[in-house]
C-alpha cells in the first residue's frame, strides 16, 4: 500500500488514485474534468514521489514515455487492487461471459456429447474447433434475454473462413454459453463451393446459408420449419406425451437433430436454437472434398 | 475548407464501455483528417501531432496488439485511465459496483488482439457540427486542431478496420 495514502480508507483510495490518473492524462474524458481545481495537489505529488521511488525512477520525468508507463501502470495496479476483489473475479467473467463480452480466449471450451457423437467423426477433431473459437473471424453471441428467455439457452456462435484454401471452405461452431464456458454442441465444415455464401455477413448468416442447402424440414409442436431461433413455442398436451421434435424420415437418409431447449412450464417450450441436418446428403458431400468421415451411423444412399 | 468526415482511432473496449455502460454515448477526441502526415503541409491539419494522428495510433495499436506487446506504453496508459473512470462513474452513481468490476476484468484481460485492437472511427462532420467542442491548445500535444464529441451515438459514425 501506498504510504501516502495509508491514512485513508479503502475507497477514498481508491477516489484519490482515480483521480490521479485522470489528471495525469486522460484520453477518454471529459477535459473539461481536467480543468477542475485539484485541492489535493500535495497529496498527488507524495503519491507520484512515493510511486517514482518504489520504481527506482531516479530521474524523474513525467514527460519521459517510459517513466510515465511505468507510473502509468503502477496506478493501475493499485486501483484494480483497491476496486476489484480478487474474490469477484470469477463471478465477474461469469457476467462478462454471459453478456458475450468476454474475449473468445476467455472462454473454457468443452466439447458437448453432441459434438463427440455427431461432429468429429466427421472430421473434425476438437483441437480445429478450439482453434476456430480462440482465433474466429466472425463471432456471434445471441442473448436469449432480449427474447425473454432464459440465460441457460445462450447461443454462441464462432466462425474461421479458410479462404485462400485450394477449396476454400469456413469452419462454424455452435455453442451453448454458460458463464464463462462455451460447451460445443456442433460443428461444421462448410466448403464455399456447397454453400451460397454471397451474402454471408455474420456466423448466424452462415448457418442459415447452411440450412437451406443441407436442412431438412421439421416440426416442433406443430410449428414447422427449418430453421429455429429464440421462439416459444405453445404445447398441447405434457411434453412427456409427445416427441418434441418430429419430421418426415426419407428412405435411405440419415438426419442429426440439434436442438437447444428448456420447459417452460408445463404447455410451453422456449427453443434457443433448432435444426435438422440431412446427415446423409452433408457427409456425402464431406467425402467429395476428401474429408474422412468416421461415422458408422450414416446411410450414404 | 474541412472536409465532409472526422476521423478517431479508439480501441474495441472502449468501444464495449461506453456501448454497454454507458448508454451507447461514445466520447471520442477526433481529426479533420485521417493520415495528418499525408496532407498539405500548409493546412492546419497538418500540425496535428503524431500522438494524436488517429492514423498513427491505429498504426501502434494494431503493431502492439500484433505483436501482443504486454509493455506497450499506450495500453498501460490506457488500460489505466479506463480503471480510473470505471471508479469515478461507480463513485458517482453512473454505473453499478457490478459494471466496474466487469470493467476492470476486461480492461486487465490478457488478450490484447481482442480488447485493445484499434477501430477507426468515421464520423460524417454534417451529423455532429453543433456538438463539436475544440480542444484547447493547453491541453493538444501540438497545434493542428482537435476536437471532442462528448455524446456521439452509434448510429452517427461508421467503424474501420484495416489489414
Amino acid at each position: 500500500m501506498l504510504t501516502a495514502v495509508k491514512q485513508f480508507d479503502r475507497k477514498t483510495r481508491e477516489g484519490i488514485l482515480a483521480k490521479l490518473a485522470l489528471e495525469l492524462g486522460n484520453p477518454f474524458a471529459d477535459s473539461s474534468r481536467t480543468e477542475e481545481k485539484v485541492s489535493d495537489q500535495e497529496i498527488y505529488i507524495r503519491i507520484l514521489d512515493e510511486i517514482k521511488e518504489r520504481l527506482n525512477l531516479n530521474r524523474p520525468s513525467i514527460s519521459n514515455e517510459f517513466a510515465r508507463a511505468r507510473v502509468f501502470e503502477y496506478l493501475g495496479n493499485e486501483i484494480r487492487q483497491l476496486a476489484l476483489d480478487s474474490n469477484h473475479i470469477a463471478e465477474a467473467r461469469r457476467r462478462l461471459g454471459n453478456k458475450g463480452l468476454l474475449s473468445s480466449r476467455g472462454y473454457t471450451v468443452k466439447f458437448g456429447p453432441e459434438f463427440i457423437d455427431l461432429s468429429e467423426p466427421l472430421g473434425l477433431p476438437r483441437s480445429d474447433v478450439a482453434s476456430v473459437i480462440a482465433t474466429a473471424d466472425l463471432i456471434e453471441h445471441l442473448l436469449p434475454d432480449h427474447k425473454g428467455q432464459d440465460e441457460s439457452n445462450a447461443v454462441s456462435l464462432f466462425v474461421k473462413t479458410y479462404q485462400h484454401a485450394p477449396d476454400p471452405y469456413s469452419i462454424l461452431v455452435d455453442g451453448n454459453r454458460k458463464g464463462a464456458e462455451i460447451a460445443v454442441r456442433c460443428g461444421l465444415r462448410i466448403f464455399h463451393s456447397d454453400v451460397d455464401v454471397t451474402n454471408v455477413r455474420s456466423p448466424l448468416d452462415l448457418l442459415r446459408a447452411f440450412i437451406d442447402r443441407f436442412g431438412h424440414e421439421f416440426s416442433v409442436a406443430q410449428k414447422t420449419g427449418k430453421f429455429f431461433l429464440y421462439e416459444t413455442i405453445q404445447i398441447a398436451s405434457p411434453m412427456a406425451s409427445q416427441k418434441l421434435v418430429e419430421f418426415r424420415q426419407d428412405a435411405g437418409q440419415s438426419f442429426d437433430t440439434l436442438i437447444a431447449f428448456r420447459k417452460a412450464g408445463q404447455s410451453a417450450v422456449e427453443i434457443g436454437i433448432a435444426y435438422v441436418i440431412n446427415i446423409s446428403q452433408y457427409a456425402a458431400s464431406l467425402l467429395q472434398h476428401g474429408i474422412r468421415v468416421t461415422r458408422k451411423d450414416i446411410k450414404l444412399g | 475548407m474541412p472536409g465532409p468526415l472526422l476521423f478517431s482511432t479508439n480501441p474495441f473496449i472502449k468501444l464495449l464501455i461506453q456501448e454497454k455502460y454507458r448508454g451507447d454515448k461514445h466520447y471520442v477526441w477526433c481529426s479533420e483528417s485521417f493520415d495528418c502526415t499525408k496532407i498539405s503541409a500548409y493546412s492546419g491539419a497538418s500540425l496535428v501531432a503524431p500522438s494524436s494522428n488517429p492514423a498513427e495510433i491505429y498504426r501502434q495499436l494494431k503493431e502492439e496488439c500484433k505483436r501482443s506487446e504486454k509493455h506497450s506504453a499506450r495500453i498501460r496508459e490506457m488500460r489505466t485511465t479506463i480503471q480510473a473512470l470505471a471508479s469515478q462513474w461507480e463513485a458517482n452513481k453512473e454505473i453499478s459496483t457490478s459494471d466496474k468490476e466487469e470493467i476492470f476484468v476486461m480492461a486487465s484481460d490478457p488478450d490484447l488482439a481482442t480488447y485493445w485492437k484499434p477501430l477507426i472511427y468515421a464520423i460524417p462532420r454534417a451529423l455532429v457540427d453543433k456538438r463539436l467542442v475544440t480542444v484547447p491548445l493547453s491541453k493538444r500535444a501540438s497545434f493542428g486542431i482537435e476536437y471532442n464529441i462528448p455524446d456521439l451515438t452509434r448510429y452517427e459514425f461508421d467503424i474501420i478496420e484495416l489489414d
